[in-house]
């Protein structure tokens, strides 16, 4: 009898020591999302001049910013980049703007974005002036689009 | 062959397809179909407000978001002579 008392008491010790960590596992997932806070990649972007102009353009996006320097090429590009992004990623449109792109975008088992290999304006810049990487980063949220 | 055109004309011709400002952010002027328009297109058209030129490469990127050629701005360029002549 004394046994049986004992089992259910442990029984019920146990369910209640489980449903708290399970109530605690689940709290430390969801404190786990706002870490994750997007996925990033590089895309390359090249600067050449064009009458007055110096341009700055990324063949991965087909996207373009000009000044009359460089440095003023690569700031406007980062802006351009940053309006490209939000309005594309407002409208939904991000993911298949990149896939007409020839971008290869893998969700499982972890997210990859696989750049094309072909440009999409076919041309080759012979006068190139710089080259550099930009970082780009999306949101999580974008993937519930 | 020119290098770049005036951006009022370039403004003036994505004005002339349907396309209206939506909003300017950090000196670039944003322009998309408005939201009752059966026309839609995935990207932006973005235009630098310093710069009274835009480089003809930067248009011709933008025309193909639009769908459009260097001939169709061409032909609107040629057409706007044509009105401020008469």
């Amino acid at each position: 009898m004394n046994r049986n008392r004992t089992f259910g008491r442990s029984f019920r010790y146990i369910l209640v020591l489980y449903l708290i960590l399970h109530h605690r596992k689940v709290k430390i997932m969801t404190a786990f999302v706002p870490i994750i806070k997007g996925f990033e990649f590089d895309i390359s972007v090249e600067f050449y001049r064009q009458g007055e102009f110096v341009l700055a353009y990324s063949p991965d996006l087909d996207l373009s910013s000009y000044a009359d320097s460089v440095d003023g090429a690569k700031a406007s590009f980062q802006d351009a980049l940053s309006i490209f992004l939000t309005e594309t990623l407002e409208k939904g449109t991000f993911f298949s703007e990149l896939q007409s792109l020839g971008w290869e975008i893998k969700l499982v088992p972890s997210p990859e974005f696989i750049k094309p290999t072909k440009r999409p304006d076919n041309t080759s810049r012979s006068e190139i002036i710089n080259h550099a990487m930009i970082p780009v980063s999306i949101p999580i949220h974008a993937y519930a689009h | 062959m020119p290098t770049a055109y005036k951006t009022r004309l370039w403004i003036a011709y994505i004005l002339s397809l349907g396309l209206v400002h939506k909003r300017t952010t950090s000196s670039h002027f944003v322009y998309d179909y408005p939201t009752t328009s059966a026309k839609s297109i995935n990207r932006p058209i973005i235009v630098e407000q310093n710069w009274d030129m835009i480089p003809v490469d930067h248009i011709n990127r933008s025309l193909r978001v639009l769908g459009k050629t260097m001939k169709d701005f061409k032909t609107f360029i040629q057409s706007q002579d044509k009105g401020s002549k008469k």
